[in-house]
């Protein structure tokens, strides 16, 4: 061992701390070779039983026995004025309680006037009106009427417009509608004359593409390949793969579909 | 026969009652205390007092310092009680955490470094237990003490608090890191530094005394 080693642990050895036997002999071995190191040894063992007589002197040193008193005397005082402070703390708690209570109850019932106030989502159908025909849809699709045997490319609107913008609605679905064909739109029956449809929720087509159709939409009954139901996760038979199936798209007023649904 | 054992141990169970008062621990006391109970404070009081009080009299050599300082910490155990955490450590941790945090902040502000004047009335009760055979050896006792005394208090306060709560409080190294909030590596390296510097600092009071033995050397010759 070298001194600076020893020097590491002298502290520790003098203190009768634990150290590894072996350190241990090497460290006692080191004190008889080195000089210096063995007057540290003994400065350091010098040191520590004069702080253990300092330790065994203040030991029994107590506080004053008038501190006691003091500390019972605050004690009884804060156990006398804890009462004062907690009778307008329990005011405040309830009084905070029944506000928060009050503003939860006048929150639902705004809500429920709002929610009330909110015109209802209107369907209208566009039979028999030129000026409200479809635009056209995605070529892809084929529209198709509910006797779509004898119409197969009648598409069936219902327009979905709100309060404030009810008046411009007919003049742009009216623009579009200059390019279908009117004279299919007014044979058409009503989508919504059938009572016997059963249909799937809407299902959104693409991110971000919600149903938010603040400014109006078109709603077109078409027929699809029946694959297409794997395709939003619906399941296929496989017996009926080659038939057709009817589907209710949603378009924008930007002639984007923005949702689908399927319908039985 | 379960009833004739009952019969049998009831005795047995009472004498044993009455022969081991149960003591309920600091956690128990503080839980009592702090639901209003004044006796488990006074119990507290008493079983802890005697550590805060020297922990603050051994770090700042006053006694009003170290009274206000006991004082404080039971009144901040009686405000914050709810705060300590029996998971991490005894009460008595606690407890000389808080006064060690009012110790620095008395030290600090008042600078007491050296108020060692009326230190040694409180120690005379202490001295008084031991057998006195030979008056020169008590006084030199009572020197060498003093000497120690003053040197740990002239310590920077972060080897001092070191000092104090591993050589004269008697804590572990674990111990001691956990009252100080910090690595038992820092404790290690700083006590070592404080033993160095207390070595320093009582140096020249031996070399001293050895001058001073040799001039009685020669008075005698």
């Amino acid at each position: 061992m070298n001194c600076e080693s020893f020097q590491i642990i002298a502290g520790d050895l003098a203190r009768d701390e634990i150290i590894e036997a072996t350190e241990r002999a090497r460290a006692l071995a080191h004190i008889d070779e080195c000089r210096r190191c063995g007057q540290q040894w003994n400065d350091q063992r010098e040191l520590s039983e004069k702080l253990r007589m300092v330790a065994g002197q203040m030991s029994l040193l107590q506080a004053p026995a008038h501190l006691e008193g003091q500390l019972r005397a605050a004690f009884r005082d804060r156990a006398k004025v804890r009462p004062i402070h907690s009778a307008p703390r329990r005011w405040l708690y309830w009084t905070g309680a029944v506000a928060a209570a009050l503003l939860i109850a006048f929150a639902v019932i705004g809500w429920r006037a709002r929610v009330a106030s909110r015109p209802q989502l209107e369907v209208r159908s566009n039979i028999g009106s030129p000026s409200e025909s479809p635009p056209p849809g995605p070529s892809s699709v084929q529209a198709t009427a509910k006797d779509g045997a004898r119409n197969p490319l009648t598409p069936i609107q219902k327009n979905l417009p709100r309060p404030r913008r009810a008046r411009s609605q007919p003049a742009r679905l009216g623009a579009a509608a200059d390019t279908t064909n009117q004279t299919e739109a007014v044979n058409a029956p009503a989508a919504n004359t059938e009572t016997k449809e059963v249909t799937t929720d809407f299902v959104a087509l693409g991110y971000g593409n919600t149903l938010d159709l603040q400014d109006g939409g078109q709603l077109v009954r078409v027929e699809l390949p029946r694959s297409a139901l794997a395709r939003f996760g619906l399941p296929v038979n496989m017996n009926r793969v080659d038939e057709r199936v009817k589907a209710d798209v949603l378009f924008g007023t930007d002639g984007l579909a923005r949702a689908i649904r399927f319908v039985k | 026969m379960r009833a004739s054992n009952e019969l049998t141990l009831a005795p047995i169970v009472k004498i044993l009652e009455t022969t081991t008062p149960v003591t309920p621990d600091d956690c128990e006391l503080l839980r009592s205390m702090l639901a209003g109970d004044e006796e488990a404070l006074a119990t507290l009081y008493r079983r802890r007092q005697g550590s805060v009080y020297r922990f603050a009299l051994q770090m700042s050599g006053s006694p009003s310092l170290a009274e206000d300082v006991t004082q404080e910490v039971f009144m901040a155990l009686l405000r914050d009680g709810t705060t300590y955490d029996s998971a991490r450590g005894p009460l008595n941790w606690f407890l000389l955490g808080i006064a060690r945090n009012l110790v620095r902040q008395r030290l600090g502000r008042e600078h007491f470094y050296t108020a060692l004047v009326d230190d040694q009335v409180d120690c005379a009760g202490a001295s008084e237990s031991r057998t006195a055979s030979d008056p020169l050896d008590e006084l030199t006792r009572s020197e060498t003490i003093e000497t120690v005394r003053k040197a740990v208090l002239s310590l920077p306060p972060r080897y001092r608090e070191v000092v104090v709560l591993c050589e004269l409080q008697e804590l572990s190294y674990a111990e001691a890191a956990r009252v100080m909030d910090c690595a038992i590596g820092t404790v290690r390296s700083r006590l070592h530094r404080g033993r160095s510097l207390l070595i320093e600092k009582m140096q020249p009071a031996r070399e001293e005394k050895a001058a001073s033995g040799v001039k009685t050397a020669r008075c005698f010759a």
